[in-house]
């Protein structure tokens, strides 16, 4: 992933902030959570220093190794061990984009048009999804940047609209039911941010200064969920945990002059927010593919996708398993600890085993 | 299909391609006997009234003088070449000498050229210039005279200004160029000539400032007009296709204008100006989305009103794309979005209606366009019918036969007024309105935002000479985006943070 354009640190993390805010603000409680509210704020900043740590591993593999992603070093180790890490990220990949648009599926069926068959709508998400792929890097990267402001800007307006339905008596007291719960809750945010995947493999492509550039998509991602979580449990309590999603009732509860129904916003937001990590996934995907098997057009592989995604929609949606694997907390862990912590130790391990038998 | 298709068109653009570079390949030489190149031209001009051949002779020499009708100052003949030539004291005998004398002593004009190239010769006749041929004398002098019709130099038509300079482009290019050249004194304002077109021999001026344009984006542009394989250049449009850098996108990187300062102040942000003869359009490259939302008049106005007039013409932009889609979703599907009191007068007006919103919407837009079109062709006193036809008849007894809803009309009009006021994008707005409106009838607002997605990235895509279309907005550009939105003062503006080479490639 070396030689094709490169695209700005800002973009970049501007987008990946746009794909991680997404997740947040699609966030479905399964059951009753089990914590008290005043721990949200607690468990958000576990969560925040869990993802510093998990990026230690990539942050290790790139030290000296700047121009190479963990594809192209693992090519170094060997050329069939690349192969099948590009295939095995290929498939996170597009797992993830199946995940986003499912989300936005069931948030389509369930609060967009409820009783409407919502097949042909994820049909046309997926197509235009593809056309903006096929536009490239630097339209998805831009766009998702334009996206992020209009993102941030409702947001504030929404939350601006609502803050005076906080109301701090419900705030219980942090760590009253122990401190175990926060810490996995707190893990469990990490292992939502697939965003550290992506940096594993379009680390070289992005241009400027990627530490700062990280740095600061964690401290405004860190901000922007701790004022989530502070909205969510000020506004809603645990009257929050007992809906599909809580932060789309956030918007549901401001109001401003006579119009009543911002939660019109949110939706934009959300719709606009799934478009454009759709697109980036599926931009990756056919880039790792195209460069590991040496394609000379992407869209074969864009195409596939594409229809990859229709079927598996066709074929699993609505349906409980398609509602496990694209929630379940287990399916989460097993993805996150493979591909931010076990593949970037091995690729190090092998590198450097390689490197010293040469010596 | 498709690939069928390509192919057959393919091979058709390179045989008028071959066509094309064979003809231009073959030149044909002065030669020293007059009466050959008397020939040729004729052959070659047949028997156009319009071009005049005065044979005479200068000292016992045989010579003619060749001009068009009407193309030339008879005045300027006179004076600058008949006279001097005829009236020369010292004039020698041997043809060669003539020519020499003539060409360095006598006459008086500074427009003049020696040609060896029968075609050129042509070229400059119909150009205006007059042509001396001697016996004997294998070149040919050309002069400088022209002096065809042409409208005075007048206020821009298209880009009204309130404060500042009135005075738009014409269609004599000369006359344009002068134009900018009394706004930028200085040698850095490089203005170069092409020929374009096989037949039509169209002039284009590339006009840039040399201590800021890029000088890749200045090679790329010629070389670009340089492959321009079409048969004659009549306005801006026959060349934008050829010098825009993606043209599947609805938006274009390559913008016109037709006011001199607005001309000059793209050069001086580092932008190049390409100038045709006849046409009073001048093409700007590369031209950025954000421009769209400039006037001359935001640069003299203070501040924060022209700070407000940005904002007012983005929420236009906004209203004149988005509006009608959003109406119609919201009638279709998302009733619950209005207000209670706008709700209920909405749904009454609506239910006395015979056509679903998106048709209605359709209908209505699909006249106003019929309207405006027909106002804009129509001669000007009757265009005034054409709108009060328009506006009373249609609109007004639409509503009263319970055709179309009230608030539609008003959809409508605020739509109209919207796009002009950005009305260098009324291309892409009227087209993508309608787009709009039939996905906010099929998808609702999930459409709506979606359709929205894809005209972000399709923008986001363009990439006219290397600068991203859409800075400085993404990538952003701090010291550009001070003149986007928010327009600051002159003090601070002044600065070189405007230039294209400050946008991030």
């Amino acid at each position: 992933m070396t030689e094709e354009s490169k695209i700005s640190s800002g973009q970049f993390f501007s987008t990946l902030l746009l794909s991680r805010l997404l997740s947040l603000l699609t966030y479905t409680p399964l059951t009753r959570e089990g914590i008290n509210t005043s721990d949200y704020l607690a468990f958000g900043a576990v969560g925040i220093v869990a993802i510093l740590i998990s990026a230690i591993p990539l942050f290790l593999l790139y030290k000296g190794n700047e121009n190479k992603c963990v594809i192209d070093l693992a090519h170094d180790v060997s050329p069939v061990f690349a192969k099948i890490l590009s295939v095995c990220y290929a498939l996170l990949f597009a797992f993830y984009g199946y995940t986003t648009l499912e989300r936005l599926d069931l948030f389509a069926g369930t609060v967009i048009f409820p009783e409407t068959d919502t097949t042909l709508f994820t049909v046309l998400a997926v197509v235009v999804t593809c056309y903006a792929a096929y536009l490239g890097l630097e339209a998805v990267g831009r766009a998702g940047a334009i996206s992020l402001t209009i993102f941030c800007l409702s947001f504030v307006f929404i939350l601006a609209t609502m803050a005076d339905k906080i109301n701090l008596n419900n705030f219980s007291p942090i760590a009253y039911s122990g401190y175990s719960e926060i810490f996995l809750k707190g893990l469990g945010i990490a292992t939502r941010t697939v965003e550290l995947a992506i940096m594993a493999v379009f680390y070289p492509r992005v241009s400027g200064n990627k530490k700062k550039g990280f740095f600061m998509w964690l401290l405004a991602f860190a901000v922007i969920l701790e004022l989530v979580f502070f909205f969510l449990m000020g506004g809603l309590s645990e009257f929050a945990f007992t809906r599909l999603f809580p932060v789309q009732e956030i918007a549901v509860l401001s109001q401003f002059s006579v119009f009543e129904r911002l939660d019109v916003i949110l939706t934009g937001v959300w719709i606009l927010s799934a478009f454009i990590k759709i697109s980036f996934l599926l931009y990756l995907q056919t880039e790792i593919l195209k460069r590991s098997f040496s394609v000379a057009g992407k869209n074969h592989f864009l195409i596939i996708s594409g229809l990859v995604l229709i079927v598996a929609h066709l074929i699993a949606s609505k349906k409980a398993f398609n509602f496990l694997i694209t929630i379940n907390v287990a399916v989460r862990l097993f993805l996150y600890i493979t591909f931010l912590l076990i593949i970037p130790l091995l690729v190090f391990t092998l590198k450097k085993i390689k490197e010293r038998k040469t010596q | 299909m498709v690939i069928i298709m390509s192919d057959f068109l393919k091979r058709e653009i390179r045989k008028i391609t071959d066509n094309i570079d064979s003809g231009e390949s073959k030149s044909t030489k002065v030669s020293d006997k007059l009466d050959d190149n008397i020939i040729y031209m004729k052959q070659q001009f047949g028997g156009s009234f319009d071009i005049l051949y005065k044979e005479t002779t200068i000292k016992n020499n045989k010579a003619v003088l060749i001009m068009a009708d009407g193309m030339c100052n008879n005045l300027q003949v006179i004076q600058q070449v008949v006279g001097p030539i005829f009236f020369a004291p010292e004039m020698p005998k041997k043809p060669q000498e003539q020519m020499d004398y003539i060409r360095d002593r006598a006459t008086t004009g500074l427009d003049q050229n020696q040609t060896y190239d029968l075609d050129k010769v042509i070229t400059n006749v119909l150009s205006g210039l007059i042509v001396l041929l001697i016996d004997e004398v294998d070149f040919a002098l050309c002069f400088g005279v022209q002096g065809f019709p042409k409208r005075s130099i007048d206020d821009a038509q298209t880009e009204v200004q309130e404060k500042g300079a009135h005075e738009g482009f014409i269609e004599s290019f000369k006359d344009n160029v002068a134009l900018l050249r009394r706004r930028i004194r200085s040698p850095v304002l490089k203005c170069e000539v092409q020929e374009v077109g096989k037949t039509s021999k169209t002039r284009v001026c590339v006009c840039y400032m040399s201590d800021r344009a890029s000088p890749e984006t200045v090679t790329s542009v010629k070389s670009k007009l340089n492959k321009v394989l079409i048969d004659t250049v009549l306005g801006t449009g026959y060349l934008t296709p050829f010098l825009d850098t993606k043209n599947t996108s609805i938006f274009s990187g390559v913008g016109t204008t037709e006011r001199p300062d607005v001309a000059c102040a793209e050069m001086s942000e580092g932008r190049i100006v390409i100038l045709i003869d006849n046409t009073p359009f001048a093409i700007v490259v590369p031209y950025l989305f954000s421009e769209n939302f400039q006037s001359m008049d935001d640069y003299n106005y203070r501040p924060f009103y022209a700070t407000f007039i940005r904002v007012l013409k983005f929420v236009s932009f906004l209203i004149s794309i988005l509006l009608p889609g959003l109406y119609v979703a919201i009638c279709t599907f998302h009733q619950e979005v209005l207000p209670e009191s706008m709700l209920y007068d909405m749904a009454v007006q609506e239910s006395m209606t015979p056509f679903p919103v998106m048709i209605e919407a359709i209908i209505i837009h699909f006249i106003y366009e019929i309207v405006r079109e027909a106002g804009l062709r129509m001669p000007k006193a009757v265009g005034h019918a054409v709108s009060i036809v328009g506006a009373l008849v249609i609109g007004d007894a639409a509503v009263t036969a319970g055709l179309i809803a009230a608030p539609m009309l008003i959809v409508v009009a605020l739509t109209a007024i919207s796009s002009f006021v950005v009305s260098q994008l009324y291309q892409p707005v009227s087209v993508l309105r309608f787009a709009f409106m039939i996905i906010g009838g099929f998808a609702g607002f999930y459409g709506i935002v979606l359709g929205f997605g894809v005209v972000l990235v399709n923008i986001c895509a363009i990439n006219p000479y290397k600068t991203p279309y859409m800075a400085p907005i993404s990538p952003f550009s701090l010291g550009a985006f001070r003149d986007l939105i928010f327009r600051v003062g002159w003090k601070t503006l002044g600065k070189r943070d405007l230039s294209i080479e400050k946008m991030e490639k």
